[in-house]
């Protein structure tokens, strides 16, 4: 049976994470993201991720509601989003051993049109996300990679500069890439996955 | 938060994670730790951030890159970051260009001597100013004059050339056809090695490749003609493809002609076929591949291409092809036939 969260469960969830409700949110927003973080690696694709972290924080959130006793939710977590994502692959097979590649493959890479398309988006994703002149800094001198030796030192000045330990600079630029990123991808239209070519004997018996 | 500094053991395991090269016990801890460690985690999201980029930027040691790849396949977030980052290096490189003078000019020592300059050519009286604004109108007016009688001199010097200088017109032809084809060479070389090394992007580079081979045989045509050469001669040979690109499109009569066969070099190890499709195919339209009998199991978009046309590109290793006839079958979302072409292979 589906358990549906209720603002009471979600609120006894809050009060596990932490007593004090800015960063018990807080804390929240950080483990939903270990969760999606989790199941990209795994392989899951976006769209899924978002449902299946959902899906781990309800389970987690209806074990609390049912006063199960939970010593550390991070550690209890990882099992039920492991848990989630091994029944969500076993019923989608082809989504979790995803396709693509070896040396013969169906390309469709992105257009010209697409990466315009693109390019488009990450423009309107800079005003829309009304990025400060200090974020958009940020970006460029955090992650200019063609700066090679150099970029260790421009990320030290950085964090001089804005007076944060590199740490928690790192933290600070990697929720604005993923801002940006989450929405130059929900921006663009979804391009077509290229896939492993395999023999289909069926079809080549009938042949 | 949890302090806690990555060691250079840590970066090594966080990269083999990311390569998905950890063993499943070991995986199964670090996993645990991402959990618990919430400094860790983002040093691990932030690890694969880097990763994506250099692979972007092309600074991957060969060995890293290969296992880059092979997890690309099997993580499809990993793909889209790759395409993000593409678009985001872009910006930043439009970004420092941009700030880049502006900053000069604010902040480096050179404004300082500019400021100094500026000073010195205050005008204190009226009579400097008016002086000044003289010598600057009788400046321009001599420039003029410098550049017409410049103007007319190389005229006269064409026309010298046109007449009786076709030696050096030759050889200056001749050299700029030269630098021309080895920049073409060049491109076309990087070209096959990225479509060949690379598993996104390759339609764009694929159509890019047959402009580039186009664009260098017609160089070859020329510098064959000023030699009064036939084109194919030795000396317009072309250097060996690893990659070997092959458009089927049924309504050009010249293209029809000229891909029904192909000769495959030692070399070519991939083939970049784009296929034609008929009018009644709109863009978008997911199409569905079999070469030989053997499917790709993924949908294709259908594209437009520059005359309007629809089209897709499958790339396929020259090892899955047979020697002799092959057929390359579209097939719609139906799975009814859209088209079907064959061509021959030829060692």
């Amino acid at each position: 049976m589906k358990f549906t969260l209720s603002a009471g469960s979600f609120e006894k969830l809050l009060a596990r994470l932490d007593p004090d409700a800015t960063e018990a949110g807080r804390k929240y927003e950080v483990l939903r993201l270990k969760i999606e973080k989790f199941l990209h690696w795994q392989g899951c694709r976006e769209s899924h991720a978002e449902n299946l972290a959902d899906t781990t924080l309800d389970r987690i959130a209806s074990k609390i509601d049912g006063g199960e006793v939970i010593e550390n939710i991070n550690a209890y977590a990882v099992t039920v989003a492991r848990f989630v994502w091994f029944e969500f692959s076993r019923k989608n097979k082809e989504d979790a051993t995803d396709d693509f590649s070896g040396n013969t493959e169906a390309v469709d890479g992105e257009s010209h049109d697409e990466s315009d398309e693109r390019i488009g988006c990450l423009r309107k994703c800079l005003v829309h996300l009304d990025l400060t002149d200090d974020d958009r800094k940020m970006i460029v001198e955090y992650y200019d990679v063609e700066a090679g030796e150099k970029l260790k030192q421009t990320r030290r000045k950085l964090a001089e500069s804005l007076g944060v330990e590199q740490n928690a600079l790192r933290v600070r630029a990697f929720r604005l890439r993923a801002r940006l990123e989450d929405c130059i991808t929900k921006c663009v239209t979804p391009v077509i996955k290229t896939h492993e070519i395999v023999t289909n004997k069926q079809e080549a018996e009938r042949r | 938060m949890t302090e806690t500094k990555t060691t250079k053991t840590d970066q090594g395991e966080i990269k083999r994670y990311l390569f998905g090269e950890l063993p499943q016990t070991d995986r199964e801890m670090f996993e645990e730790r991402l959990f618990l460690d919430e400094d860790f985690f983002f040093a691990v999201a932030a690890a694969e951030d880097d990763l994506v980029d250099r692979y972007v930027a092309g600074s991957m040691p060969r060995i890293e890159s290969d296992l880059f790849e092979r997890r690309l396949e099997t993580v499809p977030t990993r793909r889209e970051k790759v395409r993000n980052a593409r678009v985001i290096s872009e910006f930043i490189r439009d970004e420092k260009a941009l700030y880049a003078p502006r900053q000069t000019a604010e902040t480096s020592p050179a404004s300082g001597l500019r400021a100094s300059f500026r000073e010195w050519f205050a005008f204190r009286t009226s009579t400097f100013a008016y002086a000044f604004a003289g010598m600057s109108a009788i400046l321009v007016v001599s420039t003029f004059a410098l550049f017409w009688s410049n103007s007319r001199l190389r005229d006269e010097n064409a026309r010298l050339y046109s007449s009786g200088g076709d030696a050096a017109e030759w050889r200056t032809r001749e050299q700029k056809l030269s630098e021309d084809l080895n920049e073409a060479k060049k491109r076309e070389a990087d070209l096959a090695t990225r479509i060949d090394s690379e598993s996104e992007v390759k339609e764009d580079l694929t159509s890019d490749l047959v402009n580039e081979r186009e664009t260098r045989r017609q160089l070859e045509i020329e510098i064959a003609k000023l030699h009064k050469l036939p084109p194919n001669s030795s000396e317009t040979k072309t250097s060996k493809q690893s990659v070997q690109t092959l458009s089927l499109d049924n309504s050009s009569p010249q293209s029809q002609e000229l891909s029904t066969t192909v000769q495959l070099g030692d070399a070519v190890k991939q083939m970049a076929i784009i296929v034609k499709l008929p009018d009644s195919v709109s863009q978008n339209d997911q199409m569905t591949v079999a070469i030989n009998g053997r499917q790709i199991p993924g949908k294709i978009s259908a594209r437009t291409d520059a005359k309007g046309g629809k089209r897709i590109t499958v790339s396929i290793a020259v090892g899955d092809l047979k020697a002799g006839a092959n057929k390359i079958t579209v097939l719609n979302k139906a799975g009814v036939e859209v088209t079907t072409y064959s061509f021959s292979t030829e060692k």
